[in-house]
């Protein structure tokens, strides 16, 4: 035996016999090894995951990250499944490519895609028609629930979505969708759906609905512009108007406060005026009173002196010409402009 | 020799291996297991849904029903069974919710308007046997349950009006394009749904099929309708817009007349107050002049009636006078 080991040198063996041993060792080996990776005693939760061990199919505990020991298949089985990701469903779009900072996403949306169209477009309450776009974002709450309870849990939220957005839009007007209640009827999908999953055991938390797009449909947005446009021309209007209401208010504040003013001067000038006159006629009174008589006399000849200059005088002799005289009694205002050139 | 010995070791342990694999099977959390002896059933295995004690306590009927039968073996949750080899055959079920969804058909309403709709449902399978003996599968369950939906859901619609499918309550007041409420509906679409969810699940019994829910996934006009709608919703737009200009030009009006008011009552104000200023003028004017002419009453006649005769002889005033009176008797004096 021993010059025949000796003459096994090489690393695989010469013998027919030893070699089908080596062989089969291998292939034991090898078994060994896709049982350990695959089935074996151990197995790792990334940090985002949750697994659920299940010893001859019954639950038997929830672990978190990190690597855990368990019986080697078929004893135990392990489900892993990343719990922390946010999963959204997308009614009315899709997102092909999210996008990157500095790079927009890339949607397939209904405008352009009669598929996303048919998704998109729902009744109101009133019978009218709109599109509407709804993110719902959620996340798995209860991993044994999601597991247990439904079998194709994401399926089944997509459908819910879908069937609650259209519930909630259909209870609402047109105007309302379009514009005011946004919020409203986020909310209100939102809560319509945690009562759903909660029915359904789905095991999942609402993490946040959002509408992106209510719009009316294509064939009658051109006449929902053109209210837009009208309000917004009725709003000019209105401004237009507002403008000369304060320009004309301001114009007649103005003329008033002149008036009050111009007022306010004109009386203190009358009462300066008053003052002034009344001051002079009492200096005069005291004068007057120390020499009535001649203050009289005087006054009056520098009154006559002032104004004797200044008219026309016709100086008739009443000795000279009782007809003259007579004439010009008789006829007043003519005979004295035929008498002026006798100046 | 050695090489023969060691296939038969090997032979045998697969031998041990298939007699383990056909001896025994295992059931997991969310299944029912069926095992039949040449087509009869010999054993049930039904799942025990921890997580919702709402349908555990339904399969514990189902349970009570079969023990009572008697006529085979009723086990409950999972874990490992054992069976025959060979002669018995094994056959699970999910007792998970499935997912059920109609595709789309009209139907005709009680206000006789056709309406578009698309439903799904969730069912569970809750008694595998019965399940497994009259639709065999989840393809031939889809089958009944198409039925099911359908006829008991067409029974509804035609007994309501299309708003009251399409409305979800019938609290909600729903003001439409022209600023009034929308008439209200007697039933929405949830009372709808539970009426169907009610009836289908009655029916579905039948088939070992548990129908957790029933819903319209849409709930549209035929599109032929569509372009009818489309054209009432631009119309009232169209209203709207006149409505709007109108609207503008009225309100304009009515600030332009309000401005006009307002000016004039603001200058009004104005003048009032000028008045009232000068009419204190005047008083107080008044009363210095009443003061100072009453101290000497018959000098201020004198002094006013000299005034008042330099101001009425204007420039162009011509007088005529006798030369005998006056100063100008003076003139008399020197001839």
């Amino acid at each position: 035996m021993a010059p025949m080991d000796s003459r096994n040198v090489g690393l695989l063996p010469q013998e027919p016999a030893t070699r089908y041993r080596f062989y089969s060792a291998l292939f034991v080996f090898l078994c060994l090894v896709v049982w350990f990776v695959w089935g074996g005693p151990f197995y790792s939760v990334a940090q985002d995951e949750q697994a659920l061990v299940l010893t001859l199919g019954t639950y038997t505990k929830t672990t978190g990250p990190g690597l855990h020991f368990k019986w080697p298949w078929p004893v135990q089985t392990v489900v892993t499944e990343t719990v922390t990701r946010v999963r959204s469903v997308e009614v009315g779009f899709r997102t092909i490519h999210p996008g990157r900072p500095g790079q927009p996403g890339r949607y397939r949306e209904f405008k352009e895609d009669r598929e996303m169209l048919k998704e998109a477009k729902m009744l109101t309450g009133d019978e009218n028609i709109v599109n509407a776009e709804l993110v719902t974002m959620y996340k798995i709450s209860n991993l044994r629930d999601y597991y247990f309870n439904v079998e194709a849990q994401d399926d089944t939220v997509r459908i819910l979505a879908e069937a609650v957005l259209r519930q909630v839009v259909a209870d609402y007007g047109i105007d309302d969708a379009l514009i005011r209640t946004r919020m409203e009827m986020e909310a209100e999908i939102r809560t319509k759906l945690i009562e759903l999953a909660q029915l359904y055991g789905l095991g999942i938390g609402i993490e946040d609905v959002k509408l992106q797009q209510v719009q009316p449909p294509d064939d009658v947005s051109s006449a929902f512009k053109e209210v837009a446009t009208a309000k917004e021309e009725s709003q000019k209007l209105f401004n237009e108007a507002e403008g000369v209401r304060s320009e004309k208010t301001l114009q007649a504040k103005g003329e008033a406060n002149r008036i009050v003013f111009a007022a306010r001067g004109m009386a203190a000038e009358r009462v300066n005026l008053a003052t002034g006159e009344t001051n002079r006629f009492l200096k005069l009174l005291e004068e007057y009173k120390k020499a009535p008589d001649v203050t009289r006399e005087r006054l009056y000849q520098e009154t006559l002196q002032r104004v004797m200059p200044k008219i026309k005088k016709v100086l008739v002799d009443p000795t000279a010409g009782i007809l003259n005289v007579n004439r010009l009694e008789n006829i007043a205002v003519p005979a004295v402009t035929a008498t002026e050139g006798g100046r | 020799m050695h090489a023969l010995k060691e296939i038969l070791f090997v032979i045998l342990v697969i031998l041990a291996l298939v007699l383990v694999e056909e001896s025994c099977f295992v059931v997991t959390e969310w299944e029912h297991a069926v095992v039949t002896r040449f087509g009869n059933p010999v054993k049930v295995v039904l799942a025990r849904v921890m997580t919702r004690p709402d349908y555990a306590a339904r399969l514990a009927l189902v349970e009570g029903e079969f023990k009572k039968s008697g006529v085979f073996t009723v086990r409950r949750g999972p874990g490992v069974y054992f069976k025959t080899p060979f002669i018995e055959r094994v056959k699970f079920f999910e007792s998970r919710a499935n997912l059920y969804m109609s595709g789309t058909y009209d139907i005709v309403t009680g206000d006789k308007k056709k309406i578009h709709l698309d439903n799904f449902a969730l069912w569970r399978i809750e008694n595998p046997l019965l399940f497994w003996q009259t639709v065999q599968d989840d393809f031939g369950a889809r089958g009944r349950l198409d039925a099911f939906v359908f006829s008991n859901l067409r029974n509804k619609v035609t007994k309501s009006d299309f708003m009251e499918i399409v409305r979800t309550s019938k609290t909600r007041t729903i003001i439409t394009a022209e600023g009034k409420e929308a008439k209200p509906v007697e039933r929405g679409r949830e009372d709808i749904q539970r009426d169907v969810t009610e009836a289908c699940r009655k029916a579905a019994t039948q088939v070992g099929i548990h129908i957790l829910d029933v819903r319209i996934r849409k709930a549209d006009l035929p599109q032929e309708n569509e372009l009818a709608v489309y054209q009432r919703m631009a119309e009232e737009r169209r209203r709207m817009s006149k409505q709007y200009r109108a609207d503008g030009l009225r309100v304009k009006a009515e600030i332009l007349g309000d401005a006009e008011r307002e000016a004039r009552l603001v200058r009004s104000q104005g003048e009032k107050e000028a008045q009232k200023i000068m009419g204190a003028a005047d008083a107080e004017a008044t009363g210095i002049y009443a003061q100072a002419y009453s101290q000497d009453k018959e000098f201020y006649t004198y002094t006013k009636s000299l005034e008042t005769l330099e101001k009425s002889l204007a420039t162009d005033t011509s007088l005529i006078l006798g030369l005998d009176k006056g100063i100008f008797r003076l003139i008399k004096i020197k001839e």
